[in-house]
């Protein structure tokens, strides 16, 4: 390959990943918006605003994952349909989480101090049961407070490995 | 087999004494909620619906116990993860 199409086959690559980074980004504002809205709508809506916190959450973690090179095939617990999406199943989420935040906060976790993932975990399978619910024609009603409580936390989780994930994913090209 | 090398597959027997450590736990951590369900609190779900965890549970509550269960739940399962490695979902209903 000369060395002209390899830079032209490594710009068109390039573009497509800012191309995704950029979808993310509108995804995630418009999930926080959904959220917002859904939250102003009174208790009966509540599940729905969080069910939008975790997909964000969600999300941001499996398109982190990708672009950080770690293998899905791990979190799919052999799931065919998982493997061809190239995506996980929802209970899986709470480990991602868990090893993306290890990568975060690596010196951190070195040194044994393991909160952040813990904190982590325990949030991403909450929103897990709520979005569950919501998913399932559950009818389960949680107080405004409380779902904004559990979005105000989804959204720094998701801010926290989305924010990471934009900064590193493309330190071979700087 | 998943992350944690427990198969929502696994054998009857594994799954009764998941079943009877969930119960004990669940039982201890919500000495408040022994009466929700008729059934002892928490019954095996089916591996299917377990979303990808190594076991599910589901537990009734009434509505107004809902989110204080689900957070607690949320607790315990996060507890059992770090300490065991085990995923296992309690996912909370209401009656």
């Amino acid at each position: 390959m000369s060395a002209e199409r390899e830079q032209a086959v490594l710009d068109e690559y390039r573009r497509s990943i800012e191309a995704k980074v950029a979808s993310v980004d509108r995804f995630l504002e418009a999930s926080w918006q959904a959220a917002q809205a859904l939250l102003s709508g009174g208790d009966h809506l509540s599940l729905f605003a969080i069910q939008r916190a975790y997909y964000a959450l969600y999300n941001a973690s499996v398109e982190t994952a990708k672009l950080l090179g770690m293998p899905l095939e791990r979190y799919q617990a052999g799931s065919h349909h998982h493997e061809t999406t190239d995506s996980i199943p929802h209970g899986q989420l709470p480990v991602l989480v868990v090893d993306i935040l290890k990568v975060i906060f690596f010196q951190e976790v070195a040194s044994g101090d393991i909160s952040r993932p813990e904190q982590a975990f325990e949030t991403a399978r909450l929103l897990q049961k709520y979005r569950k619910r919501a998913d399932y024609m559950g009818c389960e009603r949680v107080s405004t407070e409380s779902a904004r409580e559990c979005i105000e936390w989804a959204r720094t989780l998701t801010e926290t490995i989305w924010g990471y994930t934009k900064e590193h994913y493309d330190d071979d090209w700087r | 087999m998943t992350t944690t090398g427990v198969s929502a597959q696994t054998g009857t027997v594994v799954a009764r004494e998941a079943v009877r450590q969930v119960r004990s736990l669940v039982s201890e951590f919500f000495s408040d909620f022994r009466r929700v369900s008729p059934k002892g609190l928490v019954t095996f779900g089916d591996p299917a619906d377990a979303e990808g965890a190594d076991f599910l549970f589901r537990l009734e509550v009434k509505p107004d116990e809902y989110e204080q269960v689900v957070r607690a739940t949320s607790t315990l399962e996060r507890q059992y993860y770090f300490k065991y490695g085990v995923n296992f979902l309690i996912d909370v209903h209401t009656i």
